[in-house]
């Protein structure tokens, strides 16, 4: 079991780098473990985006398995495959990979999580501080690699969308608390405006808390002084929903952008803000799939207007 | 003892960290590591309740849970699916099978225990305790 923790380590090393780089030639390795016989070791398979940085593995071959041997202390078969960026961007291969990744961060959320609550015995103040960070972080690195099923899954069109009666009025009182503490915690204003007429929907409830839980971590991420404003109207059969905020803005010129995939990535914001930037491209691609709109408006170094519509459906009677 | 669940996982650190919520919360806990025995296991000590991790090594978590039903006095054991599958149709997959609940990993140690004792309960309400 020791071999196949440590795999796993090398594993996700080896997918944060695909996650990181996609635009470069970054390698991913998938680990198969033969079935039969704990003597036989592991398999990794080395999957590259450029045909070079293959034969760069191939050339390294012998040191390569050397040193993974090394790593796992066990044999370890090591081959090499050339898979183009197309490929690479497979939403089976992503899905895959993002199941790898959740075996690891079972046992760090769920041993964190047990002696965050005491079961192993007393903590004191440093060791409870601490194992609280570690417990934010991979919570966070749970919600990237779910970010990244997820846009896999609406590029693939395997999403499948539920339909119930949703209180929509109720969902944004609540993620509005839920970010209270934090905006707090920043010296921001946070407050919500939602309009008498604004009540039910017959919709995907957890697309929607997502897409609203997205628009206002964005939001509370990005500004650093002022407000942020919620607020809930209807207009021409839709609910619109805006997030108003006055934090860094974006420029003009570079609006259409943020609603690429990992577009934070190349604009050097993830120097200072952590994430793959794919939250506002999974609100988009969610708001087509439920007829809806999204829209921004910003100035740099102003703020940025967040706008989305929703059709408001009733359940059919 | 509150009761006696078999575990069926093959990730030692899954398996021991189940089993030390488990274990500390007063259940009996029995393991198995890989489908076949787990059937096995199941068979001999008739456990209360079966955690059931899909991926597992000889027989997958689907098959299991099928073959499990198959056996009349295993047929009111609940199993519950503890799986890293999280794609959309899984959870169906897993009740398909037999299973009678679905927890998603990363197990959120929080909320565990309340998921495992409802399925528990759920059992109990049918008149099918022991």
């Amino acid at each position: 079991m020791q071999e196949k923790r440590r795999s796993n380590g090398i594993l996700f090393l080896i997918f944060l780098l695909v996650l990181l780089f996609p635009g470069f030639s970054a390698p991913a390795a998938e680990r198969k473990t033969l079935p039969e016989g704990k003597d036989a070791g592991s398999h990794i398979l080395i999957i590259t985006s450029q045909p070079y940085v293959t034969k760069w593995f191939i050339s390294l071959d012998h040191a390569f398995s050397e040193s993974i041997h090394k790593v796992l202390s066990a044999p370890a078969k090591v081959s090499y495959e050339y898979m183009d960026g197309k490929k690479l961007a497979d939403p089976r291969f992503l899905a895959t990979m993002s199941h790898e990744l959740r075996t690891p961060l079972n046992s760090i959320i769920g041993f964190t999580g047990i002696l965050l609550q005491g079961l192993v015995g007393p903590l004191n103040d440093e060791q409870r501080k601490q194992l609280q960070w570690v417990r934010t972080s991979a919570n966070h690195l749970l919600a990237l690699i779910s970010d990244i099923l997820d846009i896999s899954k609406i590029e693939a069109g395997k999403l499948q969308l539920s339909r119930e009666t949703f209180d929509l009025r109720a969902a944004i009182d609540k993620i509005v608390q839920t970010f209270r503490p934090l905006t707090e915690k920043k010296g921001l204003r946070l407050e919500a405006a939602i309009a008498p007429e604004v009540g039910e929907l017959y919709i995907d409830a957890r697309r929607v808390e997502q897409i609203n839980l997205n628009l206002l971590s964005n939001a509370a991420k990005f500004t650093d002084a002022g407000s942020i404003t919620v607020s809930c109207t209807t207009e021409d059969g839709k609910y619109l929903i805006r997030v108003a905020d006055t934090g860094i803005g974006v420029k003009k010129d570079q609006i259409d952008e943020m609603f690429k995939p990992f577009r934070h990535i190349d604009t050097g914001l993830s120097r200072k803000y952590e994430g793959t930037g794919l939250r506002l491209s999974i609100c988009k691609k969610l708001l087509e799939l439920l007829g809806g709109e999204i829209g921004v408006e910003s100035e740099w170094q102003r703020g940025t207007i967040v706008t989305v519509s929703i059709p408001v459906e009733r359940r059919p009677t | 003892m509150k009761g006696r669940i078999l575990v069926i996982e093959d990730n030692e650190q899954n398996l021991y960290l189940v089993k030390f919520i488990l274990e500390n919360n007063g259940y009996e806990v029995c393991e198995a590591r890989d489908g076949r025995e787990g059937i096995e296991m199941a068979e001999k000590i008739k456990p209360d309740l079966i955690l059931l991790d899909i991926q597992l090594p000889v027989m997958d978590g689907y098959a299991v849970a099928r073959t499990l039903r198959t056996k009349p006095d295993l047929a009111k054991v609940p199993i519950v699916a503890v799986t890293s599958y999280a794609m959309a149709g899984d959870r169906e997959k897993a009740i398909a099978a037999g299973c009678n609940g679905y927890i998603e990993k990363p197990i959120n140690p929080d909320i565990f225990m309340q998921q495992v004792e409802q399925q528990l309960c759920l059992r109990a309400d049918g008149g099918e305790g022991k």
